[in-house]
């Protein structure tokens, strides 16, 4: 068995789930990686008319045409400029491939079910209906202050009315 | 065909285009000063300025500077007003729709040489919102 694999079957008998976390703004994110395609820059966008400003349009993903939204614009946190240091994480969200650009990208960490405290009504960007809950982050050193990660349902945000990513055939609410 | 609105390049089915010309100003007139039509061999189209239909900034508002693309829909001819026609491409038609949604006035993209995306313009959808853009 490689490496990879050990690792995996350690997680999968610690019940432990990976996680990637990105900022937006001053809060810090994560989201299941499994959900994870690929990040890459922000480059080629082509603009989609009469969309919600938060839509930036469309990009060529090696032939596959995926829309790309921008969470900065979305949830109005951070500071929206592209550069050379945008970023961009590609989900894969079961049948559908959506681009999310966000302020960056920061690490990949692993919680216990348990660390993942559930979340009050309030005091993130999103809507609380879209949030698993909250993760303290340990300590990279002692002089860290203590970061909290809020966990995200990234398939049931994207998925949502909420976003217009997608026909409703029903519409939930 | 591949043409061209500010930054945009949008494609529309070649089969569908009688003629592209740039109009003279006697060519231009208004109807109720709000609708525009072009006078073309007897005959008075609707001018449907593209940039006003997709929000796009275009290097012309001026129908005599920019370039009139005529086609033909089912429910009669259109003068699309562009800013410049690039090219006659074959492309691949891909779906918005397999990762995104329907998009109005648009029936699908393509992939360009360069790798940026096209979308193609539908153009029986183009005269609805013509109208509903004179309307609103």
């Amino acid at each position: 068995m490689n490496d990879a694999a050990a690792e995996e079957q350690a997680l999968v008998t610690s019940g432990q789930q990976e996680f990637l976390t990105f900022t937006l703004g001053n809060e810090e994110y994560a989201i299941d990686i499994l959900k994870v395609q690929e990040i890459r820059g922000y480059d080629g966008v082509t603009r989609i008319a009469n969309t919600p400003a938060y839509i930036k349009g469309v990009i060529n993903m090696r032939g596959v045409i995926v829309p790309v939204v921008d969470m900065r614009i979305k949830f109005d946190v951070g500071e929206v400029v592209y550069d050379q240091f945008t970023v961009m994480i590609i989900l894969n969200l079961g049948e559908r491939v959506v681009g999310m650009v966000v302020d960056g990208v920061s690490d990949v960490i692993a919680l216990d079910p348990e660390q993942i405290r559930p979340a009050p009504e309030f005091g993130a960007a999103l809507d609380t209906q879209y949030l698993e809950g909250l993760a303290t982050l340990e300590k990279d050193n002692e002089n860290e202050d203590e970061r909290m990660a809020i966990v995200v349902d990234i398939e049931k945000l994207m998925t949502s009315g909420d976003m217009g990513l997608m026909d409703q055939v029903v519409q939930t609410g | 065909m591949s043409l061209r609105v500010g930054e945009e390049v949008f494609i529309l089915p070649l089969t569908r285009i009688l003629e592209s010309m740039q109009p003279d100003k006697s060519q231009l007139k208004t109807v109720s000063g709000r609708g525009r039509v072009v006078h073309i061999r007897g005959e008075y189209l609707p001018l449907v300025p593209l940039y006003k239909l997709f929000s796009l900034k275009p290097r012309f508002t001026d129908p005599e500077q920019g370039i009139l693309v005529v086609v033909e829909t089912v429910d009669g001819k259109l003068a699309l007003f562009v800013d410049e026609l690039i090219a006659q491409d074959q492309v691949v038609i891909k779906s918005l729709e397999t990762h995104y949604r329907k998009v109005e006035g648009i029936s699908g993209a393509t992939i360009m040489g360069d790798g940026r995306v096209a979308l193609i313009i539908d153009i029986e959808r183009l005269a609805k919102m013509n109208s509903a853009e004179l309307a609103g």
